[in-house]
Parts: structure tokens; sequence; C-alpha cells
């Protein structure tokens, strides 16, 4: 049986009228560095803030190491967690900043001292014991916020979008230190951002949340190339989306072109196609056992390792494709786009709302 | 940065003079303003200072009488201004900081006598517990007398509460509760966390707010004048050397040392304190997130205190409202509205103070707006003197403004001493820093790239100030009119030596009333400042159809 660090359990929330957050339910493995992911306003903060206890959910049970915390007061959950705007105490300098929660605990200077000094060196501050926050730069800021999460020695640790302040460059080396502190310590982390290739690269677990509800749970190959939902799809990098008709058990059809699937699907219901831009081929002829759609090229990017081409087929829909180690020639004018069937993955939705 | 990055453009006042002359009517307005304040500041202010010999310093400063007021002077601000503050604070983290029942109710009744004329406190003081009050004489047959430094610490208290709590409870809005949210995700709580996170942050805020109480109360005239009795104050003796000893120098002489402190206090907190706030370095609030960082026993506690101070601001009000509508309140409590006709209607004052009123809310915010624009927009030599000359008379006592005016425009082709000029001017004087800071504050909101706009697609200074900058300021202008109005109003200390037998004002009227004994006609008459400045809020209101709230201010 999977040891579960954190249990969601049908957790409903409300703002006045709005319903934020619409019976959400998940399980996190120890050790393990959940994503949520999902575009502003779909929920994701407000459920990390319910863990962390700043708001009640108003329906479900939140168990941390099970036991149920609802009655449990902020202070009281050992959930540190780490806030956008770092929330660095202004008027301590570093030492305090992180020392601040073990000397709420009455730890002696000692242990205080060695825990502090090992969380400093961790996260590469020795040395800047005496800085004030507003002496230190944006991601050494972050760097103390982290520190100060960390010497909590916390069952869960809480991230609320922490890169999202720091310019793109630093952004990158500081998700490969953070997803390395993570499994040194082996520590079970919940990290929220709406920043798609942040998720894909640092994450065991990705949940997909949109208006509150979420719309898949699951590794980041899964969520990019097995979306369960049109949004899915759409969301997490580039695809393409078909509104495709189911014609018998294994078969659908786009535009009267046959793709067949591995899934069962119903004969006159809709259904959508998701294929990514670079699962796909372009020709000038079509291609024996692939499925090709007649299309016309009417812009092209070259962007160095792939030229990307817009292309329009017969019903008016826009497709995109990347066509990888391109060569100097261009193609233009009328071409078939080409896939193999199993490159074509089927979303059990109508695209037609 | 954009200051940093213009001021590299043109550095040097070369740079500058070169700039301003290719626009003219700014180079004049410039010239008019420092001519203004030239005029009306700077040489009213050296004439009070030549005023007294050297003698009269010598006198002053080795008298012990003179040295007595002045620690007077001293103490009583000082124990008043903590009171506050301590009351200021406790009101508004109940406000702040839990989810206690009432909130509305007791933030209005908080702002309360803001509206009201600064004695009011007194006045109330006097009707309730003075030789006569209601309350010590009527209820408890007490034959004692208050008045003094404890009557004077309870009315100034009173008075000068909502200052203290506005001012405070803005320092609490500012500090980012991620940060509280940060020290309880830590594991701190309750007083702990007070004391290391809220009270730590607050603390420059807080004396900040100590330092603009100590000001106001150091200037305070009417307190002092209606209780207390004889323990007198720098802003009274100064006034009875010159109302009662015709000792014009001495007057000057004491009207200038009560500004040494004031003085001091101001710079303290526009140099040093503005530069060490930590606000400013936190984060952006979060919205619909409130910290609840009270115990349900602390919140009871804290509710308890701000019905209680609620309940007196009332009784307070009250009091001065049954005193102006029954004939004899303690004796005989019949309805009638004669001390109202006497007080308001068919006195003459209240015209005055509303005429005085309007025309300085009027003069005070179009000049600020217009040295707002200047200091702000526009770099010319002289644009720091300009702030500064600006923002001076925020930190002078009302009464060493009036006597300098006196002094000033006593003779000369400028004889303004008994007409509605001077007083309008002392009150301009006074309310000129609201203003400016208004506007200061509003134009700092709007990017300067709006106005760069404007100017690339070919609108001059003024075209620009006109017809981008006015329409986007009218919400803080409605603000700094309806405030000056009200201040002016209310306004005692700077218009005591400047009101004439032709030209009284009500504020003055309530004073003199009281100190004589009509304490109904006194208390019609604050009822009357009280009804008209509602009257004008709402008038204001109508006319410029905006969400000006004044229980915001």
């Amino acid at each position: 049986m999977t040891e579960y660090v954190l249990e969601l359990k049908n957790i409903n929330k409300y703002f006045g009228k709005n319903h934020v957050i619409k019976n959400v339910s998940m399980n996190f493995k120890k050790g393990d560095f959940v994503t949520f992911l999902g575009p502003s306003g779909c929920g994701k903060t407000t459920i990390l803030r319910m863990i962390a206890g700043f708001y009640e959910p108003d329906d479900g049970e939140i168990l941390l190491n099970k036991r149920n915390i609802e009655r449990v007061p902020p202070y009281a959950r050992n959930a540190a967690m780490v806030f956008q705007e770092y929330a660095l105490f202004p008027h301590m300098n570093v030492y305090e900043n992180v020392s601040y929660g073990l000397s709420v605990k009455g730890m002696g200077k000692a242990e205080m001292d060695e825990k502090v000094k090992k969380a400093l060196t961790l996260m590469q501050l020795q040395g800047m014991e005496a800085r004030y926050p507003n002496q230190m730069s944006g991601g050494q800021q972050q760097r103390v916020a982290v520190a100060r999460a960390l010497v909590m020695d916390p069952e869960i640790l809480l991230l609320d979008e922490p890169l999202s302040n720091l310019d793109a460059k630093l952004r990158e080396s500081v998700r490969v230190e953070l997803r390395d502190i993570q499994r040194q310590m082996n520590l079970s982390t919940i990290y929220v951002t709406h920043d798609q290739s942040e998720a894909l690269s640092m994450s065991d677990c990705i949940v997909v949340l949109k208006d509150g509800v979420v719309h898949q749970v699951g590794t980041p190959q899964e969520i990019y190339f097995e979306p369960k939902t049109a949004f899915v799809a759409d969301f997490i990098g580039t695809t393409n989306l078909l509104a495709v008709k189911g014609v018998n058990a294994h078969e659908v059809r786009y535009e009267g072109v046959s793709i067949k699937t591995d899934k069962t699907v119903q004969a006159g219901k809709d259904y959508a196609i998701s294929i990514r831009p670079e699962c796909i081929g372009l020709s000038e002829k079509p291609v024996n056992g692939k499925v090709n759609v007649k299309t016309n090229i009417f812009n092209k990017m070259f962007l160095g390792e792939k030229v990307r081409y817009f292309v329009h087929d017969a019903a008016g829909k826009e497709w995109i494709i990347d066509v990888f180690d391109p060569g100097k020639k261009l193609l233009s004018g009328e071409v078939y786009v080409h896939f193999p069937d199993a490159k074509a993955w089927l979303i059990e939705e109508s695209l037609t709302v | 940065m954009t200051e940093k990055e213009t001021g590299r453009e043109h550095t040097g006042i070369a740079a500058e003079m070169k700039v301003l002359l290719r626009e003219p009517p700014l180079f004049l307005s410039i010239a008019a303003v420092f001519l203004l304040f030239a005029v009306f500041i700077i040489y009213p202010f050296v004439k009070i200072l030549l005023v007294p010999s050297a003698d009269d310093w010598v006198r002053a400063i080795t008298g012990k009488e003179y040295l007595i007021v002045f620690a007077h002077t001293l103490f009583s601000s000082l124990i008043a201004t903590t009171t506050a503050i301590v009351f200021g604070f406790l009101f508004a983290y109940g406000i702040n900081y839990t989810h206690m029942p009432c909130k509305r109710f007791f933030q209005v009744v908080a702002l309360l006598p803001t509206m009201a004329p600064s004695v009011v406190s007194g006045l109330a003081f006097i009707m309730l517990f003075g030789r006569r009050g209601f309350v010590t004489w009527n209820l408890l047959h007490l034959h004692v007398d208050l008045y003094g430094p404890f009557g004077l610490w309870v009315a100034q208290t009173i008075a000068f509460f909502p200052l203290a709590y506005i001012t405070i409870s803005g320092v609490l809005k500012s500090i980012s509760p991620n940060l509280e949210l940060a020290a309880q995700n830590l594991g701190a709580r309750g007083w702990y966390l007070f004391r290391t996170v809220t009270l730590r942050l607050a603390t420059p805020g807080l004396a900040s707010a100590f330092l603009l109480v100590a000001i106001n109360s150091l200037a305070d005239f009417g307190n002092p004048m209606l209780v207390g009795g004889n323990y007198h104050v720098l802003a009274t003796e100064a006034y009875a050397q010159v109302t009662g000893a015709w000792d014009m120098p001495m007057g000057a002489t004491l009207s200038v040392f009560l500004v040494i402190p004031t003085l001091i206090v101001f710079f303290i907190q526009r140099y040093y304190l503005e530069k060490n706030s930590y606000v400013t370095v936190t984060g952006k609030p979060v919205s619909g997130l409130i910290r609840v960082t009270a115990s349900p026993l602390v919140t009871r506690l804290l509710w308890c205190f701000c019905m209680l101070v609620s309940l007196v601001i009332l009784m307070i009000i009250g009091v001065v409202f049954l005193f102006a509508f029954t004939v004899a309140f303690g004796a005989d409590y019949t309805f009638t509205l004669q001390y109202f006709r006497e007080g308001v209607i068919q006195s003459k004052v209240m015209l005055h103070s509303w005429v005085a009123s309007m025309s300085t809310a009027a003069i005070t915010t179009v000049l600020g707006i217009a040295l707002a624009f200047l200091t702000i927009r526009k770099k010319f030599p002289g644009r720091t003197v300009m702030d500064f000359l600006a923002m001076l008379p925020v930190s002078l006592p009302g009464t060493f403004i009036g006597l300098a005016l006196i002094l000033a425009f006593n003779d000369g082709p400028l004889e303004l001493t008994g007409t509605l000029g001077i007083i309008i001017l002392g009150m301009a004087l006074r309310q000129l820093p609201v203003g400016y800071r208004q506007a200061v504050a509003g134009l700092k909101q709007i990017e300067a790239s709006l106005e760069q706009a404007s100017t690339n697609l070919g609108a001059n200074s003024f075209a620009t100030f006109r017809r981008i900058v006015l329409p986007m300021l009218k919400n803080s202008l409605s603000v700094s009119f309806v405030y000056a109005f009200m201040r002016s109003m209310n306004t005692l200390s700077t218009v005591i030596f400047l009101v004439s037998p032709e030209w009284n004002l009500a504020s003055i009227n309530i004073m003199s009333l009281a100190n004589q004994g009509f304490l109904p006609t006194a208390s019609a008459t604050a009822v009357g400042i009280m009804l008209v400045i509602y009257i004008t809020f709402g008038i204001v209101k109508l006319i410029f159809r905006d969400k000006i709230n004044i229980f915001d201010l």
C-alpha cells in the first residue's frame, strides 16, 4: 500500500457566491514533486492556501500524514510555504529570517545555529547572515525564502510561484537547484505555477486545473502526450485539435479522412483528436500508410532548429506543423500533412460546445 | 528611475534654465509662485523674528514663568499624544486585524470628531465635567474643579484620537498580510507574532503618527483656552501676552518658541522616518485574505474598547446637541430653537466662516495642484525650495502663522489687518500643505509618459495640464477641496489673531461664548458648523458626482 503524505477529499470552496474549488480529490505520494498547473484564477493558489491553513475549505477533508487538519490552525501545521513575493521580514536580517520559525519553537541557540548554517549552505548563502532583504537581489531573496522554509523540516513544502519574479535565465538555474535539493532531502513538495515548461521539467506529477476543476493528474509525459481533455491538450504545449466523428468501433473521420484509434468509439458521436506539431510531416504527395490531409501553406517561420508551417485545410481549419532539421529549402503552396494513426490521440470530448 | 534618467539629460542650473526659457508661460508662473511665497510666507516669518528685541529674547529665556509655560506645553502635549496614539492604535488594530462585529459603526463614529470644531471636546468636557457639569454637578453633586492639566489631558486625548486612528490605520493597512501569513506558516502566533512582526513593522509608521499628533497638540489653542484653567501653554500664553498685556514682542517671542519643537518634529518626520520605513519594501496585499491574528479573547476585549471609545465620542457629540436644543440642559429639558436661531441663523459669523472657508478651499486646491505640477513634473532651479515652502506651514502652529500675518500686514502697501482677506490668507497658508500633498500623491500615480505623449502630440505644458492631468486628478482634487473646507470651518488657532469685530468667525464665537458661559449658544454654533459642513459635502458630491467618501479620508 502506498504511503500518502497528503490526501484531499472532496474539497469545495466558495468565495461569496463564486464556487472556486469544485470537488477536488487527490493523493500525494511521499517524496513526490507535485505541480499544480493552470491559468490564473484556476484555483491552484487557493488549494495551496487551504493546505497551509490560510483558508478553510467549505466542504471536504484534508489529511496530512493521515491526520485530519481541519481544526489545526496555520501556525501548528508543519507545511512551510514559500510565498510568491517571498514575504521576507524586512526588519530582520537573513539569519533572523531563516531562524524565525526555529526560535518560535524555542530551539536552543547551538542547535539553531547548526540548522540555519546547513540551510544557508544548501542554498549557497554562506556569509550573508547579516544582510537585510533590501540589500539582496531578487534571486538571493528567493533563496532565503526557500532556506527559511527548508529549515523547518516540513512534512510538506509548499511553493507558490516562487520563480515568477526572477528573470528567465535565473529561473532556469534555480529550477534545477530546487529539484536537486528536493530529491536529496526526499521532500514532499507542492509547486504552484502557470508556466508549463516549469511544470514539465520539474515534476513527478502534474495536476492540471481549470475553473476549480481538476482536468488531469499524471506524469509530465502523460499530460503532454495523452491529454484527457481538449483544455489540457491545448494548454500544455502547442497542438492541433480536430473535431471528429465516430464511424465504427476503432475509427473516426475528419473531413472525409479516416483515422484509426486503439480506443473504442461509438458511431455518430463527437470526439476530438490532438496531434502535436512535431508528429506531423509535410510532403508534396500523399504518403502511403499514413493519414493524409490536403492543405495550403499560408505562413511559415524559420526558427533555426525547425521551421514552423501554418497551413489551412479544405474546411478552413488552421494547422501548425513543425519540421525539424529543415535544410535551406522551404516548402510552399499546396502540400499534404501526414501522420501515423498512432500519433493521433483521441480525446473523449466534443469540441463543439 | 525616470527621475534619474531625465536628471541625466539636463543637469546643472544652466541647462534647466535653458529648458525653462523655451516656455515663457511656464517661466512666468514659476516666477509668480516665488513672488507669492516671498510676500506671504517668507516676509511674515522673517518679520515675526525681527519684532522681538534682544532684550525680549533674554527675558523669555531667563524668565521663570515662561520656562514653566514651555515645560507645561511639552508635558501636556506629550501625555495627550501618548494616550491618543495608544487609543488610536488599539482602535485601528481592532478594525484592521479582527473580524469583530459593528466595524462600520466604529469606523464612522471614530471620524465624527474630525467634522466638528476642534474645541468641541473641550466644550463637551465643560458641559459634562465642568464646575457646573452635567455629570459632576447634576448627577454626582460634586464640587470638583477638573480644569487644568487633567482636563486638558482628557480633552486633547479625545480631540486627537481620530487623527491618531486615521494615521495608524493607514500604517497597518500598508503592512503586507503576506508577512504575517509567513510568520504564522512558520509557527508564530498571538503575542509573539504581534511583537516580532506586526509591531516591529509598524514602528516607523507609529513614530511618524506620534510626531504628527505631537505637532498638533503642541500647537493646540482651543482646548487649553477652554479647559486649561490656570495651566498655561505657549499658544494661550502668547495670546494672553498680545491681547491681555499688549506685549506684542513677547507674544511673538513665545510663538517662535512654540515653533522650535514643532520644527524639530517636522524635520525628524520628513527627513528621517520617511527614509527608514519598511512598508515600501513589502509586496502587494493579497485580496480577499483577511489576517486574523487575534485570539477570540483579544477580539472581545478590543471590541469592548472600541465600543467604549465610540460611546464617549457619541456622548460628546450628543451632549453638544442636547445643550443646543434644550432650554437649560440639566434643569429644563424643554426643546427650543432659540439658541440655534441666536448662534446660527441670526448670526453673521456662520456666513463669514463659510465664505472664508470656501475661498480657502478653492485657493488651496488650485494652488496645490499648480505647485505639485511644477515641482513633480518640471525641472527648474529652486524646485526643492518651492517644495519646502509649500510644505512648511504644516509644521507651524496656527497662532504663529496668525501673529506673523498681523505683524507683517498691519501697515504699508499691503494693509490687510481687520479684513476678510487676512483671514483667508491665514487659512490658506495653513491648508496649502494638505492641498499640495494630495495633488503630489495624485500626480505621482499618473504616469509621466501620458503627459509626454500629450506633449509629443503637440500640446504645450498648459494644454497638457488642462486636458490630461486635471481630468485624471478630479477625485483627489475634490478630496482636498472638501478637506480644506472642513479644516478651515473648524480652525481656531490660525484665525484667533486675525478676526476683528467686523469679521468674526463661527469657530471663534464658540470659544468666546463658552468662555463667557453661554454654553447653549456655543453648542448651537458648533452644531451649526457641523450642519454647514455636511450640507456642503452633499453639494460638492452632487456637483462632482464622484465617489468621495468622507469616511475614507
